[in-house]
């Protein structure tokens, strides 16, 4: 949710008009969780039509694959490689999709699948919470947006608990960076 | 803004000086926003007791001259529906909206109704708005009428609406609102007995036949390139019909929004109809306005066909998407083609469950224990975050309807003769909310069996709203705590109990003896929310105790995940472990193990 609303004021830095929806579901209590952003010259609309996102971006692995019918064919997916193993996985046979297969799924999709190793560029500055705002790094340079470095530095700002503005700027920086430099 | 946030901004800018309502997804947060601003303008918001405590307490306040406000989900409007219909007919002094967030696919409740059922059942008007900053301007339109025709006023949205966030243009909030109550009496108009009930039946048709001309010619025209199609738009689908337009460039279409849909707005739909060949209505939720659109072109003998979900244009599952749209554009014609499908991904499901550290997990652990050293029972259980128990893999229930049902249902299946042990599970917040007639009639009319009350102190499920048992209000002031137990042995149940789930073997104990009375008996098993223990301890900076497994005496046989389904419990490579930031210190998981394999602290 961070990301989302991060995202939406950055836009609106820029001057874009701006829409998106939440669905939290039951989010704190193991169950899945997404939200919905559009911006742009004309108002958006809250709900998307599937196979219309731009870009997807998955903080958990099995999550970013359920959504996966919102991307359009060839957009970019920003995927964390966190895998948060659900309870029916460690009892049942619903067996967690391994990275690879995670890829393939994403493939058959679009070619500008980013699988980032996020939980640990977030530790190296201070802890897993700052995997957001690594992802939200990852963003801002991953497709050609819109939105210049200084809204979204500054909208960051104003979406962190205060006394964190350091490291999650910090862990966004390293976020850009992730992206810059990934090897395929 | 949020939707509801923004339908908050509107009920303040309208100088709203009440505000009574019951926590619901997705309506709480239009009151837990009110209540930041009551804070510091000073106006009285509350969490009531039920939905239809705070219509009432809202109805009293519009009668002493405050504009008031009451926020709910859809099914709170069944529950202050009873007074609705009656209140309608007495009429209101000042403003009186009731904003209602319906959940219409649903995410998050244990039904899809539409609740603008209501504006037509109660015959008050019904405002609908599109995006969050008509949501702001719906709220203050909705005072407006509702003084302007003295009738209380339904503000509909949908869960989308409700958790959508846009910009909203923020208009002056009024100084000097206050107001000093005053109570005019009126006996022809708040006495409603059947005399006066006829007068007064008569008196709301006609004033909603007085709104149906001063509003019938609203609506907006908002998109016009041809007259093949007519869309009729209500709330968030004339948003979505906007983006798609713009996206694949629709022609031969015309839109027509609308903002009020009780009374339809006559004129401008016959005008409209009769520009366009075909109409489709668009609306979230059931075809109420597309059925009363094809009435009025009936009375109106112009013959045209009325698309939406009646003929199966618009898909009637679930919460309208832009996909629905779009396919039902396609197979009227507007969009050739190709139709894109993109089908679900098969990836495995995420069940979702208790929090690790929560008290109701340890409730579970001591009634399936003890349910199955008696040969099995029955457990009906209730609404609030506990029925995550329902879930894989503790799954304790064997019903779950409506609010206060566990009780009602559970008295229901004892009094019938059901020769099992039958436990009602039922919250704190939800049993002041619904459950207390339930038990006030199972001790009169008595029947044997066992209400399990679970009491962790918070309305939970919605974000951790205070209840009648927290000792504050919504307000942040010290309120008197409610305490079950004096209530169930003032009502004459013989048997009370309170017991911490986490002592396992005396709730067990406590338990066993309650389910052996031949009346109804009541243990409360009484432990604090575990997200509110863990936000004080983080906030005093006290350090949490986890617990920890020996990979020596794990036998991987993971009893201790099947039997209580914690999130902090981990299996991998044939062992289970306890993932130490997740882990409370809780140590039911300790109960589980066969194998004494699970300690605190590092061995």
């Amino acid at each position: 949710m961070l990301i989302s609303r991060a995202i939406m004021g950055a836009a609106l830095m820029a001057g874009f008009k701006i829409s998106g929806s939440e669905i939290h579901g039951h989010a704190v209590r193991g169950g899945s969780a997404h939200a919905i952003v559009t911006y742009g010259k004309n108002a958006g609309s809250p709900l998307i039509r599937t196979g219309d996102a731009d870009v997807l971006i998955g903080m958990e692995m099995l999550e970013a694959a359920r959504m996966i019918r919102y991307l359009k064919r060839g957009g970019v997916a920003l995927v964390s490689k966190l895998k948060v193993v659900p309870i029916n996985s460690m009892l049942r046979n619903d067996r967690y999709p391994s990275e690879d297969e995670v890829a393939q799924i994403f493939s058959r999709r679009t070619d500008k699948f980013f699988l980032l190793d996020v939980e640990k560029a977030a530790e190296r500055f201070g802890g897993k919470r700052l995997s957001n705002s690594v992802l939200y790094g990852a963003f801002s340079v991953a497709i050609d947006n819109g939105i210049d470095m200084k809204s979204f530095e500054m909208a960051l700002l104003e979406n962190v608990p205060k006394g964190t503005e350091e490291a999650n700027l910090a862990a966004f920086r390293e976020g850009r960076r992730l992206i810059m430099s990934y090897d395929v | 803004m949020l939707g509801d946030e923004a339908i908050a901004r509107g009920a303040v800018e309208a100088g709203v000086r009440f505000v009574a309502s019951y926590p619901g997804t997705p309506s709480t947060e239009i009151t837990v926003k009110l209540a930041e601003y009551g804070k510091k303008l000073g106006f009285h918001v509350e969490w009531s007791a039920n939905e239809k405590v705070a219509f009432e307490a809202a109805y009293g306040a519009s009668l002493s001259g405050l504009r008031a406000f009451v926020g709910t989900k859809h099914l709170g409007m069944n529950v202050l529906s009873d007074s609705l219909l009656v209140a309608a007919y007495g009429g209101t002094r000042a403003g009186l909206v009731i904003a209602v967030a319906d959940d219409t696919h649903p995410y998050s409740s244990q039904n899809a109704m539409d609740s603008r059922h209501y504006c037509r059942l109660v015959n008050v008007p019904c405002v609908e708005p599109s995006d969050p900053n008509e949501a702001k301007e719906a709220a203050k339109f909705a005072f407006d009428l509702s003084e302007r025709y003295s009738l209380p006023v339904i503000l509909r949205i949908t869960q989308r609406l409700a958790h959508a966030r846009g910009a909203v243009e923020l208009d002056e909030i009024p100084s000097n609102q206050d107001v000093t109550a005053e109570f005019q009496r009126d006996r022809s108009r708040f006495v409603l007995l059947a005399r006066q009930a006829f007068e007064r039946r008569r008196w709301l048709i006609q004033q909603m036949n007085v709104a149906r001309r001063d509003l019938s010619s609203s609506g907006q025209r908002i998109f016009d390139s041809g007259d093949k199609l007519g869309i009729i738009g209500v709330g968030i689908g004339t948003t979505y019909v906007l983006s798609i337009a713009t996206e694949l460039g629709l022609s031969d279409l015309s839109m027509m929004k609308l903002s009020v849909t009780n009374p339809l707005p006559e004129e401008s739909i016959l005008s409209f109809a009769n520009e366009v060949s075909e109409l489709l209505v668009l609306e979230d939720g059931d075809p109420i306005v597309e059925r009363e659109i094809r009435n009025l072109l009936q009375m109106n003998c112009v013959i045209k066909r009325v698309h939406g979900k009646d003929d199966g244009v618009i898909g009637f599952e679930g919460e309208l998407t832009p996909d629905k749209i779009v396919s039902g554009l396609h197979a009227l014609g507007l969009v050739d083609g190709e139709t894109r499908h993109e089908e679900k991904i098969d990836v495995i499901p995420r069940i979702a469950g208790l929090c690790a550290g929560c008290p109701h997990r340890a409730s579970y652990f001591v009634i399936k224990e003890v349910l199955s050293g008696k040969g099995g029972g029955i457990v009906t259980g209730d609404r609030g975050c506990y029925n995550q128990g329902a879930n894989f893999p503790i799954e304790a229930f064997d019903t779950c309807m409506d609010m206060g049902a566990s009780v009602g249902i559970a008295y229901g299946l004892a009094k019938s003769g059901v020769d099992r042990p039958i436990v009602a599970v039922i919250g704190d917040s939800t049993f002041f909310h619904a459950g207390l007639p339930a038990l006030e009639n199972a001790v009169v009319n008595q029947a044997a069996f066992t209400i399990a009350l679970l009491d962790n102190g918070w309305t939970s499920m919605t974000g951790q709203q205070p209840s009648f048992t927290t000792g504050i209000d919504l307000m942040g002031q010290t309120a008197p705590i409610m305490k079950p137990e004096d209530i169930a042995m003032a009502m004459g149940v013989k048997c009370v109990k309170v017991v911490d789930p986490l002592d396992v073997e005396l709730a067990k104990q406590v338990f066993r003896e309650a389910l052996e009375q031949d009346e109804v008996s009541v243990v409360i098993f009484r432990r604090e929310c575990a997200l509110q223990e863990l936000r004080r301890i983080r906030a005093a900076h006290r350090k949490i105790e986890p617990y920890f497994i020996d990979p020596e005496k794990c036998t991987g046989c993971r009893v201790c995940l099947m039997k209580t389904g914690c999130p902090a419990l981990r299996f991998d490579g044939g062992k289970m472990s306890i993932d130490q930031s997740d882990c409370t210190g809780c140590g039911l998981c300790v109960y589980a193990c066969k194998y004494d394999a699970i300690h605190k602290g590092r061995s």
